[in-house]
């Protein structure tokens, strides 16, 4: 699960990250380019999937670095650079969909209540083939496929799920199974 | 150990709970029995948990292009501009707080100043000393401990805050104030300062009161006149006694009024 290797430092932050998390905290900005350079992949991943659109992740995934480098400072390295990065990631997402979703609440249309997926990029689903996944993640309902993303992919628990989406442990739970099943249809149309 | 059968039905009803590992140990048993018998249910089971598995194992993404360069010019120091910007509600309170404020030290810089001016106009009045007093400076009056230096600061202030398009022309100078003319005040380095500064704001002000809150730009411009009052009041004042410490400071309170004033307004956002 990522989570195993997010919460180890040793794995995934170099010595050489390190040092330029610590540079960039004080304000090198080359530095801050090589942590850019090393993370942007991994931010921009979670982006995208939780927004299921590349070019609004890739907006966020900027928001994201510019929030870094602003909170930079407040980094203590309690946790894992790559966790406090992941989690600022989240949060910048779960905000920026906070704000759409007041938004939209304007027009009276909620996505998360549709209940079918459109179909994935095949008819029929073969395990393994993860540009198919991808599709059918990308298709499920907003809060669903946070979930599901946050938990399946990104291995966080429930109950921090929980914490970041103003919801109950239960809740996760629930969207999770839903995503799940979702997707299981998804792939075997 | 007795297991109960369990039906499709029923278990899918268990089946978060089962994928999860939170069901009893009797629980678990049960859904594991109705697995072992029932191929569709075991399938189910099987393909949701393969679905996690490969959720795991999705590779990281690429961006379709460098992010860097727009996230290179967003971490570049911020220049706060002088002309308008954009600010969250937040400040409009803010903003009025502060005219608010600026109003009232004007009021309290007019009615201190009005009444300075009126006991030395009535002092005045008593005899043709009035007259020699203002000509034949500095007379070591009351205020005789006041430097030149200082008298010679406040007058070249008032002179050169002549080029402001409101102090001068909007308000009726007295006889007294009249006899301070800018020829006879030279300009020193803070009179200076002072001018260009109101000259610079007020020029930013005029060119973004369009695009004010005529409400808002109607408050500054009616304490600006406010202001603009203290300090005709001030100069006449002066006129009478150049030599006044206390009307030097009152000037110089009323003239950093409106530079302070001014540079609120240059510094609201559109629409105020």
């Amino acid at each position: 699960m990522t989570v195993a290797t997010v919460d180890n430092p040793s794995l995934t932050t170099s010595r050489s990250d390190a040092d330029d998390v610590a540079l960039a905290a004080n304000g090198d900005r080359v530095a801050f380019e090589r942590v850019y350079r090393t993370h942007v992949n991994r931010v921009f991943a979670v982006c995208a999937r939780m927004v299921a659109d590349r070019s609004v992740a890739e907006e966020l995934t900027q928001d994201v670095f510019v929030r870094a480098w602003s909170k930079l400072s407040l980094y203590r390295g309690e946790s894992a650079f790559t966790t406090w990065l992941h989690r600022l990631a989240v949060n910048v997402v779960l905000n920026a969909r906070k704000s759409e979703g007041r938004n939209r609440t304007r027009f009276g249309s909620e996505p998360d209540e549709v209940d079918t997926l459109p179909h994935a990029r095949s008819s029929s689903w073969s395990p393994g083939l993860s540009v198919d996944l991808e599709a059918a993640i990308a298709g499920l309902p907003p809060g669903a496929r946070q979930v599901f993303v946050l938990h399946d992919v990104e291995g966080y628990k429930h109950e921090e799920i929980a914490e970041m989406l103003g919801i109950t442990a239960g809740g996760s739970k629930a969207q999770l199974h839903r995503a799940r099943l979702l997707l299981r249809e998804a792939l075997n149309r | 150990m007795t297991i109960h059968t369990m039906d499709c039905a029923a278990l899918e009803e268990r089946l978060a709970d089962y994928l999860e590992g939170d069901l009893t140990p009797a629980d678990e048993r049960q859904v594991e029995a109705h697995l072992s018998s029932c191929a569709r249910c075991n399938a189910l089971v099987r393909e949701l948990e393969q679905i996690g598995a490969d959720a795991a194992e999705l590779p990281v993404l690429t961006p379709s292009r460098d992010l860097w360069s727009g996230i290179a010019r967003r971490i570049e120091a911020p220049v706060v501009p002088l002309t308008a910007r954009p600010v969250p509600n937040v400040n409009r309170r803010r903003n009025f707080d502060r005219l608010r404020n600026a109003a009232i030290a004007a009021a309290l810089v007019a009615v201190t100043a009005g009444v300075t001016y009126k006991l030395t106009v009535t002092r005045g009045l008593g005899g043709p000393a009035s007259t020699t007093v203002a000509k034949a400076r500095p007379m070591p009056d009351t205020n005789s401990a006041a430097p030149a230096r200082d008298e010679a600061q406040t007058r070249s202030v008032a002179a050169t805050e002549a080029p402001a398009p409101t102090t001068s022309s909007d308000t009726p100078q007295s006889p007294a104030t009249s006899r301070v003319s800018a020829e006879t005040v030279r300009n020193t380095p803070e009179s200076v300062t002072y001018s260009r500064e109101i000259d610079r704001l007020r020029t930013i002000f005029t060119r973004n009161r369009s695009q004010l809150d005529p409400r808002t730009a109607a408050i500054i411009e009616a304490n600006l006149r406010v202001i603009d009052e203290a300090i005709a009041q001030s100069k006449a004042a002066l006129a009478q006694d150049p030599a006044s410490r206390f009307l030097n400071d009152q000037l110089n309170n009323a003239l950093g009024k409106k530079v302070e004033l001014l540079r609120t307004a240059a510094l609201l956002p559109n629409r105020t």
